[in-house]
């Protein structure tokens, strides 16, 4: 199967073309977790990337979020291509861009207020640090837990001290990877309602890698991975989605999302 | 970043204190050996034990203490390197939240230094009171020799540090996230 380009979004919040990433099995062998992705997403939306394990979602949100260099191709954000940047700039732009973890990610010896400050603890800041973190802390429900070590943490309120710290750089864009994967399904629903309230209210675009059916339900466009690549693309009704956010990113609004002629099912 | 490092060397305190003390002990000896030369210009004759003691330095005893000071200084390196080995996954965090190479570097470049201070205090502390007791006096010298000895140890450590931190680069980002 071979995958066209996508027809270019006026203003969308990322694109990539013809990603490809491969990693070292050892000897002269290679895996190709992402090949030859090509995909647009609209500002201010909900993408849920699914697929079954080891399908490159994890590897695709790593490219998106700079953790990862691509192979071959492009990726842009918001009209920012991704692979002129020089190593600090690339660290700048992950800075700006939120990212959630499976597994939190939290660092262990710090309180939840300093690891919503870790990305900006080093760096000056137009904004109160302290005052910001407390804020988002209070806004992912958590209020009053500043001082707590992850330790003493339930997954649910890891997973909140995940996202606070997401936003502390104020992020247009938001990735998670899995970041139900570890939670029962009750914790699930809030986190995803966190998610989704977050994107009302902000206008982010959120492009969530998970498994989880509810999630994926929520989304405003679904693409699904095998073996590195997209084999099935769809969207929500265009009734059912949001009303463009004020904060989303402006632009000619698009006529579809980010349905490509290579979509197939 | 300080209160980081400091966390960090606490989180493992039995080895942060041994790759302290293994500076320690160089430095020890290098203010026992400044502190004759400066204080008794390299020579102290008859104070502890009556006539009995006798005590010269040579180049030979800088050369020996100088190699027990670098001794020491790989010994924070590798502590350091072990402590990076283990925190792979939060230090790709923190690379992935932004942080840069530099910043990264200069959090272990600190880790390194405040074990280097912790053994260059301990080393000099002890030199000071061993030459004390040696020579039964503290002149002003001696406590010129043990600030030379600790600044010299927390500088040799912290450079040493370096070494270390040349092996964040080479940390495979998405291997040391999934292994939080």
């Amino acid at each position: 199967m071979t995958q066209a380009q996508p027809p270019p979004i006026p203003g969308a919040a990322v694109r990539l073309t013809d990603v490809t990433k491969a990693f070292p099995l050892g000897g002269s062998q290679r895996l190709t977790a992402v090949d030859r992705v090509s995909l647009s997403v609209e500002p201010g939306i909900v993408l849920a990337i699914t697929g079954p394990s080891g399908s490159g979602k994890s590897t695709l949100l790593h490219l998106i979020g700079a953790i990862e260099r691509p192979d071959h191709g492009l990726i842009e954000i918001h009209g920012q291509t991704l692979n002129d940047l020089s190593p600090r700039q690339l660290a700048d732009y992950r800075r700006r861009t939120g990212f959630v973890f499976q597994r939190y990610n939290l660092l262990p010896a710090l309180t939840a207020l300093d690891n919503v400050l870790a990305p900006v603890l080093p760096y000056r800041t137009a904004y109160h640090k302290i005052r910001r973190a407390e804020e988002l802390l209070a806004r992912v429900g958590l209020a009053g837990r500043e001082p707590a070590l992850p330790s003493r943490l339930s997954g649910g309120e890891q997973q909140r001290v995940a996202i606070a710290r997401a936003l502390i750089g104020s992020p247009r864009l938001l990735l998670a990877d899995e970041p139900t994967g570890n939670l029962d399904s009750s914790t699930g629903a809030s986190i995803l309602k966190l998610l989704l309230h977050l994107r009302e209210e902000q206008g982010m675009t959120i492009i969530i890698a998970t498994h989880d059916p509810q999630i994926a339900a929520s989304a405003d466009c679904i693409v699904h991975l095998h073996d590195g690549r997209i084999t099935k693309e769809s969207q929500a009704p265009r009734h059912q989605r949001p009303a463009p956010h004020p904060a989303a990113a402006p632009g000619p609004a698009p006529p579809e999302l980010s349905r490509h002629p290579r979509a197939q099912g | 970043m300080s209160g980081l490092a400091v966390t960090n060397l606490l989180r493992a305190p039995g080895r942060s204190l041994l790759g302290a003390l293994a500076l320690a002990i160089g430095i020890c000896a290098l203010t026992l050996l400044l502190a004759f030369t400066l204080a008794f210009r390299g020579q102290v004759v008859g104070t502890l034990l009556g006539n009995a003691i006798a005590v010269q330095t040579r180049p030979a005893d800088y050369i020996s203490a100088t190699v027990t000071v670098l001794i020491g200084a790989f010994a924070v390196a590798d502590v350091l390197y072990l402590n990076i080995r283990e925190r792979a996954s939060e230090l790709a965090t923190l690379r992935a939240l932004g942080w840069h190479e530099a910043t990264l570097s200069r959090l272990i470049t600190i880790e390194g230094a405040g074990m280097g201070l912790a053994g260059s205090v301990l080393g000099a502390g002890a030199g000071l009171a061993a030459a004390a007791v040696f020579t039964g006096s503290l002149p002003p010298q001696l406590f010129t020799a043990a600030l030379v000895s600790a600044v010299a140890g927390t500088l040799i450590a912290t450079l040493a540090a370096v070494l270390p931190a040349s092996v964040l680069g080479r940390l495979a980002n998405a291997q040391a996230l999934a292994e939080e």
